[in-house]
């Protein structure tokens, strides 16, 4: 029989042994959420895009700044926002991340609604506004990254957040 | 923004934060005191560009929503918090300075 077979049924009777032993003793058995290097990347992707957005707001004047002219950037974190959520959804991730998804996915629609209403005033996004905006997508940013990163070092993800204390300050003109 | 003391509304946010999560609180005081750093900071914020007539107050109540909803998740992604807790905490804290807030302001930013 081929070595690696032997190798394989080797672990797999070995873990077998110790669920059972662990079960036996009381312990209880937890799945702990694997780091997902393309969710990592999905995040660094969308991070960047809406960075690139909020930058190309910055100082722009009509028509540049109006939602009807920004459309594309709209409709294309819709999508990525939906490819994070349903790998989130269908893996052993806990709610943390579900969550962190949702609120990026409220922030963009919140920054939708605020580009619509000034569609409406005739006007653009104003600089501070844009920094307020950035403030809140870069708290859910470093918490996800976080999240992903203490995966990634097989730490608690618990520890994820710790990130997020270094972001700037609302309003704060970068 | 006058009137508003950041150091003044941590405090009562801090304080009504913890008498809702009462014995969760010690664990994540310093995540949340640092998102309630970002909330009121926002606040003199918003206050400012409403004063300066750069945003309108509905464009206010959006982006404290946006800081309000970013600082929710990050409590709640906290271990042992829930999303229900984190909402809770985050209410209470809103709470707290809402009669000073709206006051100085001059509208009513937190509703």
């Amino acid at each position: 029989m081929n070595k690696a077979v032997i190798a394989a049924r080797t672990h797999w009777r070995t873990a077998c042994v110790v669920t059972l032993l662990c079960a036996a003793a009381g312990c209880t058995v937890r799945w702990t959420p694997l780091y997902d290097a393309t969710l990592d990347k999905d995040v660094t992707d969308f991070q960047q895009s809406v960075e690139t957005y909020l930058t190309k707001l910055q100082g722009q004047v009509k028509p540049g700044c109006t939602y009807q002219n920004n459309l594309d950037f709209f409709q294309k974190s819709s999508v990525q926002l939906a490819l994070m959520q349903t790998r989130v959804n269908a893996s052993q991730h806990s709610t943390q991340l579900q969550e962190i998804i949702q609120s990026l996915s409220n922030t963009v629609k919140d920054l939708q609604t605020l580009q619509q209403i000034d569609d409406k005033n005739d006007k653009c996004i104003s600089d501070a506004a844009i920094a307020d905006t950035r403030s809140a997508f870069e708290t859910e940013f470093e918490a996800m990254l976080a999240y992903e990163l203490a995966l990634k070092a097989n730490q608690p993800p618990s520890a994820a957040p710790a990130a997020g204390k270094s972001t700037a300050a609302p309003g704060a003109k970068k | 923004m006058p009137g508003l003391d950041i150091a003044t509304l941590l405090e009562s946010m801090g304080t009504a934060a913890a008498g809702v999560l009462q014995s969760k609180w010690p664990a994540v005081r310093s995540f949340a005191t640092t998102e309630f750093q970002k909330i009121a900071q926002t606040i003199t914020s918003i206050g400012a560009q409403v004063a300066s007539g750069e945003i309108t107050t509905d464009e206010a109540a959006i982006l404290l929503d946006m800081q309000q909803n970013a600082s929710r998740a990050v409590i709640a992604s906290l271990e042992g918090m829930t999303l229900i807790a984190a909402e809770q905490a985050v209410n209470a804290a809103l709470a707290a300075i809402k009669g000073v807030v709206n006051s100085a302001l001059g509208f009513a930013l937190i509703a």
